[in-house]
């Protein structure tokens, strides 16, 4: 379980997010909704320890892991793919994906790590040699997922996976995170595509000006109340 | 071509060393977004580690060499790497400061430790020549070069093949998500300042045979390295090593072109800053990217009250003008300390007050004391029209360092006018239109001034009235956009200022009274001459002053007293060799302090450094990305806001 | 939405009763092979708010960038009260009359709240010219006093005056940042999202504020926001944007029953 309690975080003047209290039960998928700026990429940023919270404590698997680095948490099973691409992009689709097998270890991991990645997106495959930011925005994303996968995560992360992406890439890159949850990854997953979150989750958290403001099951929002929220339709 | 080569053996066993020091000098400043001024001062420790364990303690050199070129490294960069690692939030001033700082510590330890004259450094390696294309060669040369040779291209491999360099690549890139993907980007980053360390060491044993074991020298030497490191546009660690070589064979064929112009002498040794120079004149702009992430400066409270200060500003000058009743003998010490007051406040102008960096202060102070002894002992010139006339002279040489300023801001802005400074150094100072076939010039007091005393006064009287210039400038119009350009320079120009032009008026202000302070110190001195100008005099006076930037307006009169005076106090020599060592780590533990501060301002309370948001705002490297990493500076509210009750999901409370 | 054809150029006169305010034509802004913002054309005239909306990455502050003169866009013009300004430096375009602020508040930290405000007005004053960088004439000394005792009163900062600014919390800082474009007199008001870290009262307030001053001076705004409660409030005409297009513009009752609008920002799958 990943567990945030009584979070409170910011940057500088600007305090985000206000006694955030979540959780993220193993092999579940946990949507995570709110306007532009509600604190949901603040949100991410604490569970993965890119960012120590100012108070409240972030626990997995029930160890008090408050203020570890965050490659400490990728090691334990943490995986955050952050908004933008998260890719290396100077660095060639095999050094990227050498990166994500624990970063660049024995020869043998690198290529069990290259047959996993283009196992799960083969237009990968034919491009390890060119450089992260040769590939289309994408394959790129797919690159970045592919993190996900060959690191065995437990719990994935993810902000806004398919901002700016084309519909049928988006439907490539929802039908891997499907496979994600059900090989037991569980998923946090924060996406603009809200009714297809809602469709994956089994739990939904809406927050406001950085306030858990909803949390239940996605059943229970409706499309009215939500599309209110964000353009303000009355 | 035949012709040519006898250059290009020259130019490229001599540039292949200054490359592999460049190359040391880019890896850390990629992987840590922190420039290290101190790199050629590695270069010198390595070298006098050597000649201590092996000159003095008798080890043999395989020996020596192994500890002072394999063991010692290790400790030196896990040092650095913690030092960099608190700097990196911090603002462009205090990581240049830091560093260099750091330089002037362990250069004046070398000094105080081993003395000034350049030791004989033992020639460890093989001193035959061999005939190669006609000319004679040094064997220990071309072991040199092809050491440097064989390490660049063995750390090339290594960068390209090995997980270690690929992770070195990556945390260039991002940091930020290579501890994402389960790698620490600290321990990265230690291997980077481990090899850039190993790389200088190597430099500086190669190099110390050859030049003497000077610690200042060996230093500027490595200095040459900052022409390479422009070549490969501080980025690129091939067209780096390439940069060094280009370098050697440039200075190479100019030795050759300006045989027979006497005034050109200089500038074969100077081709690294030309190129230095050059290339971030006429780079564009957006070829050169700073890695890692910048800071503006945090707010301070002033440690005392406006009432306060304004009673210690009437007390000091009432001291001031008591003084020579109570320091007898000591007078001219004191009265140079005046001089530079106003030296310091010049530059407190420029860089406390608007935020800009220039590292040639010392090289306009330098054109105002000749100029002042030319006018007033060669034309004949009345006493302060000498003096003003000398201020006037330096300000267009202000401007003229005002316009990298224009275009490269924080390091790029601090390396082109470090460049311009050891370029008046190397070329302006030696010639006799500056100080003269002698290399000094006499300079007179004013008529009925002659006496120490009297001129003290005098002095007195120039320092109160920059100082008051200064404080004036600070409370008008001007001063208020100078304020806010050291702030936020894009906001002020939404705002409608034409920025460019306050920040050559800056310059210029500054270069005006830098002249009048070098007219007073010459004639003070009685004489104006390069000596007391050296480029790294540019680097300890800014060290000076950011040590006691904390106390604001009386940095100036503080930097003065304790440069100048505070070392004649000291009872024993010993004392006054290590004055600088404090001030090199004092400035640098006050950069790491306000990177710090500067830092926990901005909110980076990231385990990691590097706060997207930061680089996002820098306009230019913007992108959807950036856009959207701006948007991860979220927004917070106070208000309790929408309140969704289950099933229903509607607004409440409105 | 009329398009009337430029015959003016530059006639600070004719600039003033010129109502057509900031315009932007196709502008298009690429970096590298990434299109930000494609061929978006949008007025933003004088006398009323206009809203520029869109989920995140939509390409709104990069409009705004282009149209301040922060960025150059790749391809297409913005012209300003009729003048082209397409190749103008950003200080050029303030002193013809548009005024921003910025998400992140950038203010002058070590600064005093009274100075920032004071140099919203200065600072266009100053201009590009070494000596009235220099001279501050009694007039203007004048002038900058009185916009920026308005300017405070109007965003109630005036307890704040001699704080310094970068000690000031979320709240007021987004308030200074908007008394210091006020005290400058533009004549178009670029806000980017100003109402965040502001509470509701704050919120409130600051829509009165913006009300006021485009009834009063005729300014007009144009305005990122993600509040949507006041973007609906004030704006009078809004441009809603994703993946850096145009997608659909019209008054706020239209906005909210848009299809496309809705599609936007919840997915195509919504509803």
């Amino acid at each position: 379980m990943l567990r945030m309690r009584d979070v409170s975080a910011g940057y500088g003047h600007a305090p985000v997010l206000r006694e955030v209290s979540m959780w993220v039960p193993p092999r579940s998928v946990v949507a995570l909704l709110g306007a532009n700026g509600a604190g949901k990429t603040t949100l991410l940023r604490v569970a993965s320890g890119l960012l120590a919270p100012s108070a409240g404590q972030l626990s997995l698997d029930g160890e008090d892991v408050t203020g570890r680095a965050p490659h400490e948490l990728a090691r334990r099973g943490i995986c955050h793919i952050p908004e933008g691409r998260g890719v290396f992009p100077k660095l060639s689709v095999r050094d990227n994906i050498a990166l994500h097998a624990g970063a660049g270890g024995a020869a043998g991991d690198v290529a069990g790590a290259v047959d996993k990645a283009v196992s799960a997106f083969p237009a990968l495959g034919r491009k390890l040699s060119q450089p992260a930011r040769a590939l289309s925005g994408g394959q790129q994303q797919m690159l970045a997922l592919s993190r996900a996968y060959i690191a065995e995560a437990d719990y994935v992360l993810l902000d806004e996976v398919s901002m700016g992406l084309a519909p049928v890439v988006v439907d490539e890159i929802f039908a891997f995170l499907g496979t994600l949850a059900e090989e037991g990854c569980a998923l946090l997953l924060v996406e603009q595509y809200v009714s297809r979150a809602l469709a994956l989750a089994d739990y939904a958290y809406l927050i406001t000006r950085g306030s858990v403001t909803f949390a239940g099951e996605p059943g229970e929002l409706d499309a009215d109340g939500l599309a209110e929220h964000y353009i303000g339709t009355t | 071509m035949g012709e040519l080569a006898p250059f290009l053996i020259i130019g490229v066993t001599s540039g292949s060393v200054y490359g592999l020091a460049a190359m040391g000098l880019v890896l850390t400043y990629k992987t840590s977004g922190v420039f290290n001024f101190a790199h050629g001062a590695i270069a010198a420790v390595a070298a006098f580690a050597f000649y201590e364990l092996h000159t003095v303690r008798g080890l043999p050199w395989p020996v020596a060499l192994l500890l002072a070129v394999v063991v010692l490294p290790p400790v030196v960069a896990v040092g650095l790497e913690r030092v960099t690692r608190g700097l990196a939030g911090g603002t462009v001033t205090t990581k240049i400061v830091a560093t260099v700082g750091l330089q002037l510590a362990i250069v004046s330890a070398l000094i105080a430790h081993y003395g000034g004259a350049g030791l004989s450094f033992p020639r460890f390696l093989p001193t035959e020549s061999v005939g190669i294309v006609g000319i004679n060669v040094g064997i220990d040369q071309l072991i040199s070069a092809g050491v440097a040779a064989a390490a660049a291209v063995a750390f090339f491999v290594f960068f390209r093949a090995s997980p270690t360099g690929t992770r070195m690549r990556a945390v260039v890139d991002n940091p930020e998500l290579l501890s994402l993907a389960g790698t620490n980007p600290v321990a990265v980053r230690r291997w980077a300042w481990l090899i850039g360390t190993w790389f200088a060491a190597i430099s500086g044993v190669l190099l110390a045979p050859q030049i003497g074991l000077d610690a200042l020298l060996l230093t500027l030497l490595v200095v040459q390295a900052y022409g390479a490191a422009a070549v490969g546009l501080f980025a690129s660690l091939p067209l780096t090593y390439a940069g060094g070589l280009l370098i050697g064979v440039l200075a190479a064929l100019a030795t050759n072109l300006v045989a027979g112009h006497q005034w050109l002498a200089q500038l074969p040794p100077a081709m690294p800053f030309v190129v230095l120079f050059v290339v971030l004149l006429l780079v564009p702009r957006h070829k050169l990217v700073e890695p890692g992430a910048h800071a503006s400066p945090a707010p301070v409270a002033p440690l005392v009250s406006p009432a306060t200060a304004r009673a210690l500003t009437v007390a000091a000058i009432a001291v001031a003008a008591v003084l020579p009743l109570l320091v007898g003998p000591r007078l001219p010490v004191y009265a140079s300390a005046l001089v530079f007051v106003l030296i310091f406040t010049s530059l407190h102008l420029l860089v406390r007050i608007s935020g800009q960096i220039s590292l040639a202060h010392a090289g306009l102070v330098a054109i105002g004391a000749a100029t002042f002894a030319h006018l007033a002992t060669g034309v004949g010139l009345p006493w302060l029209g000498a003096v003003a006339l000398a201020g006037l002279v330096v300000v267009p040489v202000g401007m003229i360092v005002a316009v990298p300023a224009i275009r490269l801001a924080g390091l790029f802005l601090a390396l082109a006018t470090f460049g311009f400074a050891l370029l008046l150094e190397k070329v302006a100072y030696p010639s006799d239109w500056v100080f003269g076939a002698q290399g000094t010039l006499p300079a007179t007091r004013p008529a009925g001034f002659d006496s120490d005393v009297a001129f003290y006064y005098v002095l007195l009287a120039f320092t109160v009235a920059g100082l008051g210039l200064v404080a004036l400038i600070t409370r008008s119009r001007l001063g208020r956009l100078l304020r806010a350009l050291a702030d936020s320079p894009t906001t002020l120009s939404t705002l409608g200022l034409g920025i460019n032009v306050t920040r050559i008026t800056v310059f210029g202000l500054s270069a005006l009274i830098a002249g009048v302070a070098g007219a007073l110190h010459a004639a003070q001195s009685h004489a104006a001459s390069a000596t007391p100008f050296s480029a790294l005099q540019s680097l300890t006076w800014l060290a000076v002053l950011v040590l006691f930037g904390p106390a604001r307006g009386a940095a100036p009169v503080l930097a003065a007293l304790f440069l100048v005076v505070a070392p004649t106090y000291g009872t024993s020599d010993a004392l006054t060799d290590w004055m600088p060592v404090v001030f090199g780590l004092g400035a640098l533990l006050v950069a790491v302090h306000e990177a710090g501060r500067a830092q926990r301002h901005a909110g980076g309370s990231t385990a990691q450094q590097g706060e997207p948001s930061r680089a996002a705002e820098r306009i230019g490297a913007g992108s959807a990305a950036a856009e959207r990493a701006e948007r991860a500076v979220s927004r917070a509210g106070d208000r309790p806001g929408y309140r969704i009750s289950i099933g229903t999901a509607r607004e409440g409370g409105r | 939405m009329t398009h009337r054809v430029d015959t003016e150029h530059g006639a600070d006169a004719a600039a003033a009763a010129d109502t057509s305010g900031l315009r932007a034509t196709e502008l298009t802004v690429r970096f590298g092979g990434n299109t930000a913002v494609s061929g978006i054309s949008f007025t933003a005239p004088r006398g009323r708010v206009t809203g520029l909306i869109g989920p995140n990455g939509a390409g709104k502050t990069t409009t705004f960038n282009a149209c301040s003169g922060l960025l150059a866009p790749s391809a297409g013009r913005v012209a300003l009260f009729g003048e082209d300004v397409t190749a103008r430096g950003p200080a050029r375009r303030a002193r013809l009359g548009l005024g921003r602020t910025f998400q992140r508040m950038e203010l002058f930290d070590t600064l005093t709240v009274e100075e920032n405000v004071a140099l919203g007005r200065e600072a266009r004053l100053a201009g590009s010219h070494p000596l009235r960088q220099v001279v501050n004439p009694p007039a203007q000394r004048k002038a900058v006093r009185a916009a920026t005792e308005d300017a405070l009163e109007l965003c109630m900062l005036g307890q704040q005056r001699r704080a310094i600014a970068g000690s000031l919390s979320t709240g007021q800082r987004r308030l200074v940042d908007l008394a210091r474009v006020l005290a400058g007199g533009f004549s178009v008001l670029l806000l980017d999202e100003p109402s965040s870290g502001l509470d509701t009262a704050e919120t409130r307030r600051f829509g009165e504020i913006i009300g006021r001053v485009v009834a009063e001076h005729g300014s007009g705004v144009l305005l990122v926001e993600h509040d949507m409660a006041l973007v609906m409030d004030i704006c009078e005409h809004i441009h809603v944007l994703d993946f850096g297009e145009l997608v659909f513009a019209g008054t706020p009752s239209e906005v909210r029953s848009s299809e496309t609008v809705r599609a936007a920002y919840l997915g195509s799958e919504a509803g």
